[in-house]
């Protein structure tokens, strides 16, 4: 995989599809940082209190790099589209991306407690100044799908329609390497990671030792979170990011 | 239960045994920073990095407040004295740990790691206080597994004993939630407040999670699941959890 060079924004970051990027890191003499809200907010609202935020701390919006949504129920893929284009079109108004080049990473998932009405920001993360606390990146979140390839989505989810304990561990291993896919051109890998966070309705302790922890990538534990991936017919979804600094409002 | 100021610190605690209290929060106009080591350091050069670290940011040593232990097994009699002559030395040295009144501030949690383990008893992270008021609830919970309290010997304290049965683990569970309420009530707080709350098991807590754990508002920013025990033998269910703006990796 290649990775491209942000530069009003001072990342790094590896292309995917036009929502959004595989992963971001910040470039030499930027960190990261971690803003994650009490309570979700609406996206309108989320994205000007993230402005206010990005700009409170002296930099361009473009240093916006990733963000966590919180969303009512899982997208069938019109509806999906349509999400899209407001979120791609804010960032489009924030100079990251021309419709084709988005270099911000995203999570997008469907509490099952506490369900937001409408979709909202849960958590974002800039580029700020200075080298604190390397190395500084984020994964995008990932289900058991492959982003790119022929065919309808669905064709291209491992496992699909299955929930069995056998198909939900193949998911599982398959959103790891999709995690480790998309570190592996930053130059980074499991020991470079402070967080990893599933999102699965799935019991994950029958591959919890022998899949997640023995290779590192619960080594700061696995945030858990009794969500749902935004498409109908994924079942798992993670994210993971090595952050110095992370703030909760 | 009742908190009790520790002004040198400029937080208040809930106490509990010697080794360490049963939660801190802030005192108004200051604040609860969480400083995680990358990868975890040894107890004596840990402090060491965690004096650097308090210090730098121009706050006493009496500052820090809580601490994440990981280590290597459950203690034997001599290891624990060992760990102890360090662990609560450094405290009284730094004018934290009160050895007449065998009164201890700091909010501690101690696992073993069931793969990947430290080869000595070392920090994960620790929490101090800052100055600056947060706007919002500042505390740290001490881990708590699912032993009542009392002088009695662990093994008659401890919720179904060597029973890790769906339906005992549930209890457990249950029991070691109520605990973090209780605790949280003592500084006004509750699930509601929480930033992060943290379980260490090796058991599998997909059958309750939601029922028990989701429900109660004690995963709103998810379940952050460490596949660790708790540091005594026969003990299977650990927790604690925080609220905290200002969370750092060093």
């Amino acid at each position: 995989m290649e990775v491209l060079d942000f530069t009003p924004g001072n990342y790094r970051f590896v292309p995917n599809v036009f929502q959004y990027s595989g992963s971001v890191a910040a470039m030499p003499g930027h960190h990261i940082e971690r803003v994650t809200f009490r309570r979700p907010l609406p996206l309108a609202a989320g994205f000007a209190r993230a402005a206010e935020i990005i700009r409170g701390a002296g930099r361009p919006l473009t240093a916006f790099c990733a963000c966590e949504l919180r969303s009512p129920a899982p997208f069938d893929e019109t509806s999906f589209k349509a999400f899209n284009d407001i979120y791609v079109g804010t960032l489009t108004a924030w100079g990251l991306t021309d419709g084709t080049t988005n270099p911000v990473a995203r999570a997008n998932v469907c509490p099952t407690f506490e369900t937001p009405t409408e979709p909202s920001l849960h958590a974002f993360s800039f580029v700020a100044e200075g080298e604190a606390s390397l190395p500084s990146f984020v994964v995008a979140g990932s289900g058991e799908g492959f982003d790119k390839g022929p065919g309808h989505f669905s064709e291209r989810i491992v496992r699909f329609g299955d929930t069995s304990p056998e198909a939900i561990r193949e998911k599982a291993l398959t959103v790891l390497m999709h995690m480790e896919t998309r570190m592996a051109p930053l130059g980074f890998t499991w020991a470079d990671t402070t967080a990893a966070q599933i999102h699965t309705l799935h019991d994950i302790f029958p591959f919890l030792g022998s899949e997640i922890v023995a290779r590192g990538a619960a080594r700061k534990g696995v945030t858990w979170h009794l969500d749902r991936p935004p498409i109908v017919g994924l079942e798992v979804l993670m994210d993971t990011r090595g952050v110095g600094i992370e703030r909760v409002l | 239960m009742t908190t009790v100021d520790f002004t040198p610190g400029n937080y208040r605690y809930l106490p509990s045994v010697f080794q360490y209290s049963a939660g801190v929060a802030a005192l108004p106009g200051y604040r609860i920073e969480r400083v995680m080591f990358r990868n975890p350091v040894p107890l004596k050069a840990g402090f060491a990095e965690i004096a650097q670290i308090i210090q730098g940011a121009g706050q006493p040593l009496t500052a820090f407040c809580a601490c994440e232990l990981r280590s290597p097994a459950p203690f034997d009699d001599a290891g624990f004295k060992a760990f102890n002559e360090v662990y609560v030395g450094t405290l009284t040295d730094w004018g934290i740990y009160n050895a007449e009144t065998k009164a201890n501030p700091v909010a501690r949690s101690n696992v073993c790691p069931e793969i990947g383990g430290p080869p000595e008893p070392s920090f994960h992270a620790f929490s101090y206080i800052a100055e600056g008021d947060a706007g919002a609830p500042q505390f740290v919970i001490s881990g708590s597994a699912e032993a009542r309290d009392g002088t009695a010997p662990y093994a008659e304290r401890i919720v179904r004993l060597n029973d890790t049965s769906p339906g005992a683990l549930r209890e457990k569970a249950a029991f070691v939630l109520g605990r973090m309420e209780d605790r949280m009530a003592a500084f006004g707080h509750g699930w509601k407040d929480t930033t992060a709350t943290q379980v260490y098991c090796v058991h599998d807590i997909h059958p309750f999670m939601g029922e028990e754990i989701v429900r109660r508002g004690a995963a709103r920013n998810g379940l952050s699941w460490h596949f660790n025990r708790p540091p005594v033998i026969g003990l299977d269910y650990e927790m604690d959890c925080r609220s905290v703006s200002v969370e750092r990796a060093a």
